[in-house]
C-alpha cells in the first residue's frame, strides 16, 4: 500500500502543532517514516543561494528509516507566505511499494501524478492511499531537451554515465534555473525499464543526508560552493552548455534518434570467487546481472533473489580499491581526474587496466595442467625415496 | 612548535557528546578516502590516528596529513578551539515567529563590532560552520544594496540548519551550532549558540532520534525569547491584529509561550535527571522581543529611549542600573498583560532577569515585498540586540561580565 504525506507550515498540524508540521498523512504511515520525510522537505527560499536549477524541487530518493529502504517521490515547492507572513513551502511525498512503480519510471510518474498539494491544505488523515499513475513511456528522442535549447544528444550523456556507473553521483551542470522535470523524463527514457528506477534524482538539492540515496543531481552553473561539490570524489559531472554539441558518442546519437541507451564495455570484476564464478558462469550478460544487483542492493530497491552472493560488488568500488593499490606513483587526485569526465568512458577503463586480477586468469586448464604435474611430481618423489630405501637395504 | 593546552573533557558541540581529546577522530585529507560510516559516502573518512608528522598533524591511511578533527561519535567536524577552551552553550529557546534568528544574527553582529562590551574579543571559530549566522547577517545588517528589502526567512526543520548522522541502525539529526570564540579580562570561551526552529520546543516535539534540543541538556545559560505581540492581550492594547501587523507584529499567532517555557524546564530536568525539587541549573533570561513594537505601552514607555539609555550608542549592552530599570519595567508589564509567563517563569527561577531588546528597531513591513514580511536593511537599527545574551553569559560566566552580574 502506498501512502502520502504533505508536511508545510498550518496553524494547527496533524498533532496539533503550530508552524512546520504535517498537514496529510495517510493512516497506517510506518513507525519513523514521518519524521524521515521531513528531513526532506526542506527548501532554500534564496533563490541565490539554492545550488539546484528548478525552483520546484522534484525528488525520487530511496530514504532508509530504521534499517527499510523506502521508495519516496517528492515535490516540494514554495508555498506563498504562513501565518506570520514569512516565506512557506510545501513538501508532498509519496512512498511507494515495488509494485507500484510504473514501468515509465519515477519522473514520468511524478509527471503523471495530478494530486500534488500546491496550496495550504485542510489538515486531515487520509484513510486512502493515493491513486497512482500507471504506464509505460517508450523509448523516445530527448525533445525536452531541444525545447529547452540543449543539444539532444545531452540526454544521452547523462543516461550513459547513469547506466555506467549506478554507484556515482552524477551532476548536471546546467546554466540557468529552468523546468528540470522534462529532462529527468527524457533521460529515464533512454534507459531500459529495469534499470529507470534504480535512477534516485533531485532537481533542487540541499543537503546530502547519510540515509538519503540521490545520485542525479541538477545544479546551476553559478550556484555558489559549486566547485566544492563537483570535487567530490568519483562523481561524474556533466556540463550541458546551450551553444555546445554533445559530440557523436553512441550515447548522444541514441538521445538525437530515440533509441535505448546500451552500457558501453566495463571492466571486468575484479574480484576472485570461484564459487560465484559457477553460478554465473562466464558469460557477459552475467557480468551485467550482477552489476544490476549490486546496484539495487546499495539502491535499498527490492529485486527477485538472484544466485549472486552479496560480497561481489560492482567491479567501479573494486576498480578504485584495485587501482589505488597497483599504482602507487597515481595520486588520488589523479584517480579522481581520471572519473571525473563523464564524457570519456576510456579513463574508467585505463583504471581497470591497474587491476591486479581479472577474471580471465582464472582458467581451468592451467589449474588442471598444474595438478596433474603436481601429482607426478609427488609420485616420482615417491618412487625414488622408495628405491633409496631399498638401496639401503 | 608551540604547546597547546587540552581540556580535560570535549562536549562535542554537534551531539553533545563528552570525550577525552586523546578520542577524537581525524578527517582524511587524501581524495581516495571517501566514504565514512557515520556520515555516509560524500563525506570524507574518519579515523583514530596512531602517526603523527613532524608538526604534529595525523596522518590518514594513505599518508596524507590531517589536521581537521571530528567527534569520535557523530565524526562531525570540530574547531580546533573545541579541544583547548571551555565551552559555554547557551540555549536560545522560543515561540515559533518569536524572533530568535533575527535576535542571533543581530547579537553576533554586533558583538563582532567591539561596540557592545569594552574590551570583548568576539570572533568566529569556524566561518564555514557559521555560514548561516553570517549570511542573516549579510543580508541584513551588511547589505550591499540597502533599498532592497530582505526577506525575513523562517527557520526550517530540515536542510541546511541541521547535519545527520548514523549511529548503530538509526540516524540522527542535530542542529548546526554556532561557534564563537569569546574573550575578556583575559578569559576566553567557545560560546555555542543554537539556532532551533520554534516548533522543535513545542509540547511534544522532542523526537528520539532528532535530539535537536539535546543542548538543553548541557547548555550553561538559557535564553528564553518572548514575543509580546503574540499575545492576545497585547494586540487588544496595541490596536487589534491588523494594527499589530501593520508594524510587523506578529498578530494572528496566538501561542501559549507559558506552555513552551514548561516543555523547556521539563526537558531540562529530564535530560539532566534531576528532581522536580530541584532548581534550574541556570539562571533564565527572559528576552522581550520586537520591544520597538510594544514599549510604547509599557509604563514608562521603554521605546522612546529603552530605559534611558540610546543616545546614539543603541547596540551597546547599557550599564547594570539601566538594565535594572529596563527589568522593572518589564516586569510590570508583563504582570499586567502575560501574568501567567511571568508566574511561570517566576516559579521556574525566583531570580530570572528580563531584557527587553529590537533586532531591527523598526518595524519590517508586507508593503515593501508584497505579503512577505521584509525590510529594507537600510532601516535597520537594532536596539540592545546583544544585551541578552551579555546578560546570560553574565551569569553563567560572571568573570567574563562582572559589570552585568547580580551580586
Amino acid at each position: 500500500m502506498s501512502f502520502e504525506v504533505v508536511h508545510t507550515s498550518v496553524v494547527r498540524g496533524l498533532r496539533g502543532e503550530s508552524g512546520f508540521a504535517t498537514a496529510i498523512m495517510t493512516r497506517g504511515l510506518p513507525a519513523g517514516l514521518e519524521s524521515g520525510l521531513q528531513d526532506v522537505s526542506g527548501y532554500d527560499h534564496d533563490s541565490a543561494r539554492a545550488v539546484g536549477v528548478d525552483t520546484v524541487e522534484w525528488a525520487h530518493r530511496i530514504v532508509t528509516v530504521r534499517g527499510r529502504p523506502y521508495t519516496v517521490l517528492s515535490r516540494v515547492a514554495p508555498n506563498g507566505v504562513d501565518a506570520s507572513r514569512r516565506p512557506n513551502r510545501i513538501a508532498h511525498h509519496l512512498v511507494l511499494e515495488p509494485h507500484e512503480r510504473a514501468l515509465g519510471g519515477p519522473a514520468w510518474m511524478l509527471g503523471q501524478f495530478g494530486a500534488f498539494e500546491t496550496g495550504t491544505p485542510e489538515v486531515t488523515e487520509r484513510t486512502t492511499p493515493p491513486v497512482l499513475p500507471t504506464g509505460d513511456l517508450p523509448v523516445r528522442a530527448a525533445h525536452a531537451w531541444s525545447a529547452a535549447g540543449f543539444d539532444a544528444g545531452w540526454a544521452g550523456v547523462v543516461a550513459q554515465s547513469l547506466v555506467d556507473h549506478p554507484q556515482a553521483v552524477v551532476y548536471v551542470v546546467l546554466p540557468e534555473a529552468l523546468d528540470a522535470l522534462p529532462l529527468v523524463i527524457d533521460v529515464l527514457a533512454l534507459m531500459p525499464n529495469d534499470r529507470r528506477w534504480h535512477v534516485t534524482f533531485s532537481t533542487r538539492p540541499l543537503v546530502v543526508l547519510p540515509h538519503v540515496r540521490c545520485q542525479l543531481r541538477f545544479v546551476r552553473a553559478e550556484a555558489p560552493g559549486l566547485a566544492r561539490m563537483l570535487a567530490e570524489p568519483g562523481a561524474r559531472v556533466v556540463r550541458v552548455e546551450r551553444d555546445e554539441d554533445a559530440g557523436e558518442s553512441d550515447a548522444a546519437n541514441a538521445a538525437r534518434r530515440g533509441q535505448t541507451v546500451e552500457p558501453t564495455s566495463r571492466p571486468v570484476n575484479t574480484r576472485v570467487n570461484p564459487v560465484v564464478q559457477s553460478a554465473l558462469g562466464s558469460s557477459a550478460a552475467g557480468v551485467r546481472e550482477q552489476d544490476a544487483f549490486a546496484a539495487s542492493t546499495r539502491a535499498g530497491a527490492q529485486v527477485p533473489a538472484a544466485p549472486v552472493a552479496q560480497a561481489e560488488r560492482s567491479s567501479f568500488d573494486d576498480s578504485i580499491g584495485a587501482a589505488s593499490q597497483a599504482s602507487p606513483g597515481r595520486t588520488g587526485t589523479d584517480l579522481v581526474d581520471s572519473f571525473g569526465s563523464a564524457r570519456d568512458p576510456r579513463a574508467v577503463q585505463d583504471v581497470a587496466r591497474a587491476s591486479i586480477y581479472s577474471r580471465s586468469n582464472l582458467q581451468w586448464p592451467p589449474i588442471a595442467i598444474a595438478l596433474i604435474l603436481y601429482s607426478g611430481l609427488a609420485v616420482l618423489g615417491a618412487v625414488i625415496l622408495f628405491l633409496l630405501a631399498a638401496f639401503a637395504r | 612548535m608551540s604547546t597547546r593546552s587540552l581540556v580535560s573533557s570535549v562536549t562535542c558541540p554537534h551531539c553533545w557528546a563528552e570525550f577525552p581529546p586523546a578520542q577524537v577522530r581525524y578527517v582524511a585529507e587524501h581524495a581516495a578516502l571517501m566514504g565514512d560510516p557515520v556520515l555516509g559516502d560524500s563525506a570524507a573518512m574518519r579515523f583514530l590516528p596512531s602517526r603523527f608528522d613532524a608538526r604534529g598533524r595525523a596522518i590518514d591511511p594513505f599518508g596524507a596529513s590531517a589536521s581537521r578533527m571530528a567527534c569520535m561519535r557523530c565524526h562531525l567536524e570540530l574547531p580546533p578551539a573545541a579541544l583547548e577552551l571551555p565551552q559555554a552553550i547557551v540555549s536560545i529557546v522560543g515561540a515559533p515567529a518569536s524572533g530568535k534568528s533575527v535576535m542571533l544574527a543581530a547579537a553576533s553582529f554586533s558583538l563582532r563590532s567591539g561596540l557592545v562590551v569594552d574590551g570583548l574579543e568576539f570572533v568566529d571559530a569556524d566561518p564555514s560552520l557559521n555560514d548561516l549566522t553570517l549570511e542573516l547577517e549579510s543580508s541584513l545588517f551588511r547589505s550591499s544594496t540597502p533599498d532592497s528589502p530582505a526577506m525575513i526567512a523562517k527557520t526550517d526543520l530540515a536542510g541546511r540548519l541541521y547535519r545527520s548522522f548514523r549511529v548503530g541502525d538509526a540516524n540522527w539529526t542535530a542542529p548546526k551550532p554556532q561557534l564563537f570564540v569569546v574573550g575578556r579580562k583575559g578569559k576566553r570561551h567557545l560560546l555555542c549558540l543554537y539556532d532551533n526552529a520554534g516548533e522543535h520546543f513545542l509540547p511534544g516535539a522532542d523526537a528520539p532520534h532528532e535530539p535537536v534540543t539535546r543542548h538543553l541538556g548541557v547548555s550553561r545559560a538559557l535564553v528564553f525569547v518572548v514575543d509580546p505581540t503574540q499575545d492576545q492581550r497585547v494586540i487588544e492594547r496595541l490596536g487589534g491584529r491588523e494594527a499589530v501587523q501593520a508594524v510587523g507584529g506578529a498578530g494572528s499567532i496566538d501561542q501559549r509561550q507559558d506552555l513552551i517555557l514548561i516543555e523547556v524546564a521539563n526537558r531540562v530536568r529530564r535530560l539532566r535527571g534531576l528532581s522536580a525539587y530541584d532548581p534550574l541549573p541556570f539562571r533564565i533570561v527572559l528576552a522581550l522581543s520586537k520591544a520597538d513594537i510594544w514599549g510604547s505601552v509599557t509604563d514608562p514607555p521603554i521605546a522612546a529611549d529603552f530605559g534611558g539609555f540610546r543616545s546614539g550608542q543603541s547596540i551597546a549592552v547599557p550599564p547594570m542600573e539601566v538594565l535594572q530599570r529596563a527589568d522593572a519595567t518589564c516586569r510590570e508589564f508583563l504582570a499586567r498583560y502575560m501574568p501567567e509567563l511571568l508566574a511561570t517563569a517566576r516559579a521556574l527561577d525566583p531570580n530570572l532577569r528580563i531584557v527587553p531588546f529590537s533586532g531591527l528597531g523598526n518595524p519590517p513591513s508586507s508593503a515593501t515585498l508584497g505579503t512577505r514580511l521584509a525590510i529594507r536593511p537600510r532601516d535597520v537599527k537594532p536596539v540592545w540586540p546583544a544585551a541578552p545574551l551579555v546578560v546570560a553569559l553574565s551569569e553563567a560566566e560572571p568573570a567574563l561580565f562582572p559589570e552585568h552580574a547580580v551580586g
